[in-house]
């Protein structure tokens, strides 16, 4: 029997075709690392450096500013960092090039992955030289009863397919392939690359995410930033939290309606259970209840100011104070909304000072009321409290500890965070930067009401409902505080691949790993049985063949230590 | 006996195997055709209007008449504004030609849009200030519903005409996007004379009636 090298010859010599030399260069190892090490110190350097927010990439003016503050830190070397796009890197071209060389790498290895693995599954080599049979790795020699039948029959047993391939001189060649499609295990996982890659590339560049802060009754918000026959509004029609019987937080959802020109579709949005409309998911992302439905009318009693006060999650430390009369009962028990402020030369604001009124019934129903002044500042991280009665010298409140006044016991029960903002160009603002304080606390029965300071030389409290007419003559209404979500619209069309790729990922490198492949070929003469064979992810292939010969029959099949279990 | 290999490839899923441009890098090409398929696919496919477009309304021809610029309409300044027809929510006509031989301060608004909640009593005023000097006021609503445009309208009280842009056509023509609002100051002649991006200062609305007013 002639014997002749396994690879096949390449067809044209290295260098004469173009496209085979990009070839090498793709598939090429050190090539790959190299390009994997450059994507990974690429991503490294957008990590570690500043880089440009989102909303000031399309507005030169934003960007030149934001440069220019850059150049505090980097000097001299902001201009040429800027010109490398060193600020603005995972949208840099070199970037996005070193991307697509990296996919252009892995397809082309993928790709070329598929024909040699197909064609060991389809048309395998069936026949070997007899030099295998001495020389390969995995391999077994033995005599045994029943000849060729008997092996074939114990293979076939051992759930391979068997198939004679020649008889020459006597001897019998056999081929024994098992779980030959696990080979495709590799091409699988690389295929999975691939398209996470895809997947990746597509939420990039045709993937969309806008989160919209949406609060009852409010009108509909557009989601795209140019106006268009494709934009899609949403109204929020009903943001709700709801609590169990304990008051516990069960569960946010959001009642929407999402309009695209005449068509309406109206849904419910949850954390995890979007509304899908118009090829997008619309999704409960956050949830607040620090928006007041706010109105000022002229003396006239035209609308001059109707719109929602969104503290934006702002919020202000203030105490909370309970007062107990003598004969026991709670007068006040609510939080203390800052009045006024003084600041401290510390320039950690330590020297701080906020100041309230804790002004209550002598008792319930009275109409008498006894008032103290309360102030308080941030102190290492805790709100220390004073309290000072008309005349009197100033009382430290202790938390939890708490003092007498006048006979009545004021404890100091906690701190609040309440929402606080500043708010620009409200009608009548007295203020000299034109900023109007606004509070928004609870009184003693949970409701809430807001506390306005720059309308008029006193704060302003504004009960729900209850307008309040300013120094300038402007009328101010609190209308009630709304609930607001974030709403979450999403598009990610690359979604689906990566979900896709992740599955053949696993798949592939389970069947890599954990299916047993074996291919054998055995030359059966009537002396001796000869085996061979090649399985991956196992060293131990000799043993099996040897440990078949034994099943045979062989008495000359095991070496030492082969009946112990690995 | 035919030659045979002295031995099996070991491990072919391993290899790479070159065969021809066509069959290795072709076939990557034509992956990552796919994938700029894919891409173009889900971008833009889902153009379909939610609204189909109303014959007649966006924007028209200029009406017969000298063109003072000598240049197209478009929308900076200096340059003839972009004529428009579009409906009000009353589903009357506006034509922005009808108001040529006045001035007309152009306000494109939404009623989710903050800024323009806070320019409108301005905005009302300076139509009830400006009507006996020959200074108009029209408002254009961006892509909401007639329902949107009248509650604000009612809300605020505002006499000046709304018209309601529902394709974003009119808007997509005078370059107006997300940041509302936006004004342009028309002169007699339909040229724009000020182009105001945000809300519109509240001393600018005395200057406008004292600088154009007859």
């Amino acid at each position: 029997m002639a014997a002749t090298a396994p690879a096949a010859a390449p067809a044209r010599p290295p260098g004469a075709d173009p496209f085979r030399t990009i070839w090498g260069l793709l598939t090429n190892v050190k090539f790959a690392v190299v390009l994997v090490g450059a994507a990974a110190f690429a991503g490294f350097l957008g990590v570690v450096f500043p880089q440009l927010p989102g909303p000031m990439r399309t507005n030169a003016a934003a960007r030149s500013a934001w440069i220019q503050l850059r150049r505090s830190d980097f000097g001299v070397l902001t201009t040429p960092m800027d010109r490398l796009g060193l600020f603005d890197v995972f949208h840099t071209a070199w970037f996005n090039g070193l991307w697509f060389v990296v996919i252009i790498a892995v397809t082309v290895c993928t790709v070329s992955r598929f024909r040699p693995t197909h064609r060991s599954v389809r048309s395998p080599t069936r026949q070997v030289a007899d030099g295998y049979f001495v020389h390969a790795h995995h391999r077994a020699a033995f005599t045994h009863p029943g000849g060729v039948a008997a092996v074939e029959a114990l293979l076939r047993k051992k759930r391979f397919h068997v198939e004679r391939t020649s008889e020459v001189s006597g001897a019998t060649y056999l081929f024994a392939e098992r779980f030959a499609w696990s080979q495709y295990g590799t091409f699988l996982s690389h295929l999975a690359l691939l398209l996470l890659l895809v997947g990746a590339l597509l939420t990039r560049f045709a993937g969309f995410d806008r989160t919209l802060v949406l609060a009852n009754g409010t009108p509909a918000f557009p989601v795209f930033d140019n106006p268009g026959p494709g934009q899609i509004f949403v109204k929020m029609m009903d943001a709700h939290r709801g609590t169990d019987a304990a008051g516990n937080v069960i569960d946010f959802h959001s009642d929407l309606e999402v309009r695209r020109g005449d068509q309406v579709v109206r849904c419910t949005a949850t954390v995890n259970s979007p509304c899908k409309a118009f090829g997008y998911r619309v999704h409960q992302a956050a949830f607040f209840n620090d928006v007041a439905d706010f109105r000022v009318t002229d003396s006239a009693g035209h609308v001059v100011y109707a719109n929602v006060l969104d503290f934006q999650s702002e919020t202000t430390a203030v105490p909370v104070v309970r007062v107990t009369a003598p004969d026991g009962s709670v007068v006040f028990d609510q939080e203390l909304p800052e009045l006024d402020f003084q600041p401290g030369a510390a320039a950690d604001h330590s020297e701080d000072v906020a100041v309230s009124q804790l002004r209550f019934p002598k008792a319930i129903g009275s109409g008498e009321f006894l008032t103290y002044t309360v102030a308080w500042r941030i102190l290492n991280n805790q709100l220390r409290l004073a309290v000072t009665p008309a005349g009197g010298d100033p009382l430290e409140a202790i938390l939890g500890s708490p003092i007498t006044l006048d006979g009545y016991r004021i404890d100091y029960r906690g701190v609040d965070n309440i929402p606080a903002i500043r708010v620009n160009d409200l009608p009548g603002a007295i203020t000299n930067d034109g900023t109007v304080a606004v509070q928004m606390p609870t009184d003693g029965k949970g409701q809430p009401y807001l506390v306005m300071s720059g309308v008029d030389g006193d704060n302003l409290f504004l009960e729900s409902n209850r307008p309040v007419v300013g120094i300038q003559g402007y009328s101010y209404a609190f209308e009630g505080r709304l609930a607001a979500s974030g709403i979450s619209v999403k598009r990610d069309p690359g979604g689906t691949f990566i979900w896709i790729a992740v599955a053949m990922a696993m798949i592939g490198l389970s069947i890599t790993f954990y299916v047993p492949r074996r291919r054998l070929w055995v030359k059966v003469t009537p002396d001796r049985t000869l085996m061979a064979g090649i399985a991956e992810r196992t060293t131990r292939f000799g043993r099996e063949l040897r440990l078949m010969g034994a099943v045979l029959g062989a008495e000359d099949a095991l070496l030492p230590g082969d009946l112990q279990e690995p | 006996m035919t030659e045979v290999p002295i031995a099996p490839d070991e491990r072919p899923q391993r290899r790479r195997e070159y065969s021809g441009p066509a069959s290795t890098l072709g076939l990557a090409a034509l992956v990552i055709a796919v994938v700029a398929l894919g891409i173009w696919f889900f971008q833009f496919r889902d153009t379909t209007p939610g609204a189909s477009p109303q014959s007649g309304y966006g924007v028209t021809a200029e009406p017969d008449g000298p063109n003072p610029t000598g240049k197209a309409p478009a929308a900076e300044q200096g340059r003839l504004a972009p004529n428009f027809r579009l409906p009000a929510p009353d589903g009357a006509n506006i034509a922005l030609a009808d108001y040529r031989g006045s001035y007309v301060l152009v306000n494109f608004w939404a009623s989710w849009c903050g800024p323009c909640r806070n320019e409108a009593p301005d905005l009302e005023a300076l139509s009830k200030a400006g009507s006996g000097h020959g200074i108009a006021v029209l408002g254009v609503n961006q892509q909401e519903t007639a329902d949107a445009a009248s509650t604000f309208a009612a809300q605020f009280e505002l006499s000046y005409p709304l018209a309601l842009d529902r394709d974003g056509g009119v808007s997509d023509a005078y370059r107006v996007g997300h940041g509302l609002p936006v004004s342009f100051l028309l002169s007699p002649q339909g040229v724009i004379v000020k182009v105001y991006v945000g809300q519109i200062p509240h001393d600018e609305f005395a200057r406008i009636v004292q600088e154009y007013g007859t």
